[in-house]
């Protein structure tokens, strides 16, 4: 039964208002609050950011384990929380409607399912600049890179949010033994990827075997928006695991 | 402006001329002239680690195809045992000279691949690391069977470098950027990042190692930080009443020594620091306004200050240099040079910063994109319930 204080009626937000402009330019500046230290959101109070308290409202003495990064409208995040309660997953989205989208889309499974979802928030952020503003070395186990954009022309490379000097960054944040996740609909971009991986000494590809294994494997493949929309155009999915060394 | 055995180096006109002044007698000075007619090693170092084409079409080159623009030097550094001295130009190459008491030559003209930001020489002088505004940092050998070998990315960052830092026993790069960020990257595995010295607010424009694992850090938050570098912690923050921009150390010990520091509005402070426990203080010895830009170097365990002033008996102006004497506590700022003798010959002197720092401040000045939409949706919630009570 829901609380009479509540609003009445708690409806899924409706996508068609959060529509934004595919590609943001992760280099430029645009106006981002974030923390000048991880610890910083471990206090009280954050200015201008929420607190971890305030993102995970039951979070005990528990970190951000999960990271969904560039998690658009929150499909896999919402079911990476389903799928491990005890662990908190953040997804970080660069577009200002789309990561309200997803708040509010928290916000109200959180008010329809009292109780649950207490494990899953979303930040606005551009995680290419600032995943160490909120993260401390070795923290996270698992990262997702779910459908990343393209950027096809050469000059643009830099902008991928799988790149060598990216992946250094990834294997600081990521705990020894730790996952990497990426899955994409563009063959070539996938071979970049899994090049930069190879050359990569902190990284280790699962194998085939292993990666079928993974009790996320066929949610990485259709659980996300993006994912979705691949299935509709009958597209190819290209899935990869990688392990922190 | 860096330094080599008696003399300060620095280019008076960033183009035609190197000048070699000596700290010791005016009759050794001596000048160089940059052969813009050196050929170049036109084998560019390839961003990443593949065997990819670099993006070609880079922006920055078109640009400088299209204008008039002359080319002129950049960044500058000098080694310390080996003799050589490093220029960038804006033509994306990188010259190195091998220099003498009385001479230098160049010995290579290599290519790079954006606008430099910092360059600097690994202690033994045999690597040379270059930073550039897109983030990404490069290593030209400079050991005499190299000295025309192509340069190697190493890492990046996701925004423009300042400043890099090498240690003593080459074991650290340490990076600071735009973005706030100092990263301590292991060396020579460059794939592994050691730590992060997080809590500036603004873009950290300078650091300078102080000890085995004390490093000082200047920024646009107006702050002078102390951290250990080694795990990445901050130990201590002071703040100023100005923006720091150029910081020099002199390190006495692992515990004492002096800073030079220049603000946005070239006031140019000389401290004394010492860390006890982790802790620094700082002790004002002396500040002094310039009316131009400066730059700033040491030697021998002095500092030197370059500025531009009128000549005192002629109406033309010219590069001065003081040097700054410290005896005990009492400071004096002594001219040791003034112009550069160069009056005849017909070149425009200047002081160029590396970098405008009016331009790298993020906060309170970008387009609020985040506000805009939050006042539309708000506007949208409100008509709607507006409607609905209308009907
Ligand atoms: C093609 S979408 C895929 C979204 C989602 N993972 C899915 O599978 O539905 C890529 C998303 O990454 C976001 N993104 C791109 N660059 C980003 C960055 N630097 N930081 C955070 N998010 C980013 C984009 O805004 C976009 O929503």
């Amino acid at each position: 039964m829901m609380e009479t204080s509540d609003p009445p009626i708690v409806k899924l937000p409706q996508k068609r208002f959060y529509r934004q402009r595919a590609h943001s330019n992760p280099i430029s500046d645009h106006n981002f609050n974030y923390p000048s230290h991880p610890k910083e959101l471990y206090k009280d109070k954050c200015p201008d950011n929420k607190t971890w308290d305030e993102l995970y409202p039951s979070r005990g003495d528990r970190k951000v384990e999960f990271a969904d990064v560039g998690c658009g409208y929150g499909g896999f995040l919402v079911s990476l929380g389903e799928t491990f309660e005890d662990k908190l997953s953040i997804g970080m989205e660069i577009r200002v409607k789309v990561s309200d989208y997803v708040m509010d889309r928290i916000e109200s499974l959180r008010a329809l399912h009292p109780g649950k979802y207490q494990n899953i928030a979303c930040i606005r952020t551009n995680s290419m600049k600032y995943l160490v503003n909120y993260f401390e070395k070795g923290q996270l186990s698992k990262m997702f890179f779910l459908y990343p954009d393209p950027h096809f022309k050469k000059s643009k490379h830099k902008w991928r949010i799988i790149n060598p000097s990216l992946l250094s960054e990834y294997a600081y944040v990521l705990r020894e033994g730790g996952l990497l996740y990426v899955v994409t609909d563009v063959e070539d971009l996938y071979k970049w990827m899994t090049s930069h991986f190879d050359a990569h000494q902190s990284f280790k590809r699962l194998s085939l075997e292993e990666e079928k294994q993974d009790i996320l494997h066929d949610k990485l493949l259709n659980r996300s928006e993006e994912a979705q929309k691949v299935e509709r155009n009958h597209g190819s999915k290209f899935l990869a695991i990688f392990k922190r060394i | 402006m860096e330094s080599f055995k008696n003399f300060l180096i620095f280019s008076p006109d960033y183009q035609k001329l190197i000048a070699f002044v000596s700290t010791e007698d005016q009759t050794q000075n001596f000048t160089i002239e940059v052969d813009w007619n050196y050929p170049i090693n036109n084998i560019k170092p390839k961003l990443f680690l593949e065997n990819q084409e670099n993006a070609d079409n880079d922006d920055e080159g078109k640009k400088q195809n299209g204008s008039e623009e002359k080319i002129s030097l950049n960044n500058i550094a000098v080694t310390e045992e080996n003799n050589l001295l490093a220029y960038t130009a804006t033509d994306k190459t990188l010259f190195l000279w091998q220099i003498d008491e009385k001479s230098a030559k160049i010995v290579s003209r290599r290519s790079f691949l954006r606008t430099s930001s910092c360059i600097r020489f690994s202690k033994c002088g045999k690597i040379l690391f270059l930073t550039d505004k897109t983030g990404d940092v490069f290593e030209y050998l400079c050991d005499e069977e190299n000295f025309n070998t192509r340069g190697r990315w190493i890492f990046g960052h996701i925004s423009q470098i300042l400043d890099l830092a090498v240690t003593i026993d080459l074991k650290y790069l340490i990076t600071s950027d735009r973005d706030e960020k100092i990263r301590v990257t292991n060396y020579p595995k460059v794939h592994e990042i050691n730590s992060y010295c997080m809590g500036h607010k603004e873009f950290v424009s300078a650091i300078a190692i102080i000890s085995d694992s004390h490093l000082i850090s200047i920024s646009g938050d107006k702050c002078i930080k102390l951290w250990n570098f080694i795990d990445g912690k901050e130990l201590q923050s002071h703040s100023f009443q100005f923006v720091p921009v150029l910081l020099k150390v002199i390190s006495h010990s692992h515990q004492t020594g002096l800073l030079c520091v220049s603000s946005i509005e070239n006031t140019v402070y000389i401290f004394k620091y010492l860390i006890i426990d982790d802790t620094m203080t700082l002790d004002t010895l002396a500040e002094k306004q310039f009316k131009s830009d400066v730059e700033l170097a040491v030697l021998n365990n002095e500092f030197y200050i370059e500025y531009i002033r009128d000549n005192d008996d002629s109406l033309k102006s010219g590069i001065f240099i003081d040097r700054v004497k410290i005896e005990d506590k009492t400071v004096n700022f002594q001219k040791i040079f003034d112009n550069i003798a160069l009056s005849e010959t017909d070149i425009s002197i200047k002081i160029v910063k590396p970098f405008d720092v009016s331009l790298l401040f993020k906060h309170g000045r970008m387009f609020d994109n985040v506000k805009e939409y939050n006042d539309r949706k708000k506007a949208r919630i409100e008509n709607k319930m507006k409607s609905k009570k209308a009907k």
